[in-house]
């Protein structure tokens, strides 16, 4: 398969792109918004800084964890984050999750900020899902964003 | 790896949050009808059917007709573990960013 896997959301906030950098990297905002509804998300560290770590787990209201680590990469206040992006575990199933990458460019707007959220699975990250039977179930799916 | 209809489609297809939406749904519920899913995301009726035929082509779903219904299932078995994980990621963000939206407005008015 040729197909890099990405994600791509464009979305603008009525704000500046201050206020919209700082909810993305203050961690006292991060917490208020990141994750399914119902999951509340707890941070172990955040070193804040290109090649700093940064670990978190987000519990569900069901008693289950879900932990996610990553790097930061680039750090251009207010501008462009770009940071590796790793589930711990995937969904559960005892196998970590690729290692990713996802970026965020802001720029102002019309209207506020423009932000464009790109996640990215590289191709060699796919093969070695494929390799390691990493398995679809919409089980899975479902107890991560269910009700 | 079972059969899929071409990878650069179905990754197509899951382009659109109505349609990320779309699966979402029906992997909660199971089977829905068109009515049913054009209802609950509230998008029309003509774009439900748009969005679902989209998915169908690209082999993620199935439609049958049933009693002038058109009810709509999962294909599990087309999606590989890129595509789940895309579809995942998408959902993971949409949710988080609408939250994100709301935690903004809500500051604004403190």
């Amino acid at each position: 398969m040729t197909d890099t896997a990405t994600v791509i959301i464009k979305k603008t906030f009525a704000c500046s792109p201050q206020v919209l950098w700082e909810a993305w990297t203050d961690r006292a905002q991060m917490v208020q918004w990141y994750g399914p509804e119902n999951h509340t998300t707890e941070i172990h560290e955040m070193d804040f800084r290109e090649g700093g770590n940064y670990r978190l787990t987000m519990h569900s209201d069901r008693g289950q964890q879900y932990r996610l680590r990553g790097t930061f990469i680039t750090i251009d206040q207010p501008k462009k984050l770009v940071m590796t992006w790793q589930w711990e575990e995937w969904l559960n199933t005892g196998i970590p999750g690729p290692e990713t990458v996802v970026t965020v460019d802001i720029r102002s707007a019309s209207g506020g900020s423009e932000m464009t959220l790109t996640h990215v699975l590289p191709d060699a990250e796919s093969q070695t899902l494929h390799d390691q039977g990493w398995n679809s179930s919409f089980k899975k799916l479902e107890k991560f964003f269910g009700q | 790896m079972v059969n899929k209809g071409s990878p650069t489609k179905s990754f197509r297809a899951l382009g659109s949050s109505a349609r990320t939406s779309i699966i979402e749904r029906l992997s909660r519920e199971g089977t829905l009808t068109t009515s049913d899913l054009s209802k609950t995301l509230r998008i029309s009726l003509p774009a439900t059917l748009k969005h679902t035929k989209i998915l169908e082509q690209a082999g993620l779903i199935q439609r049958e007709k049933r009693n002038r219904a058109q009810y709509c299932s999962i294909h599990p078995e087309k999606l590989d573990q890129a595509l789940e994980w895309l579809l995942i990621q998408k959902i993971f963000w949409d949710v988080s960013l609408s939250r994100l939206e709301k935690h903004i407005t809500y500051k604004k008015h403190i």
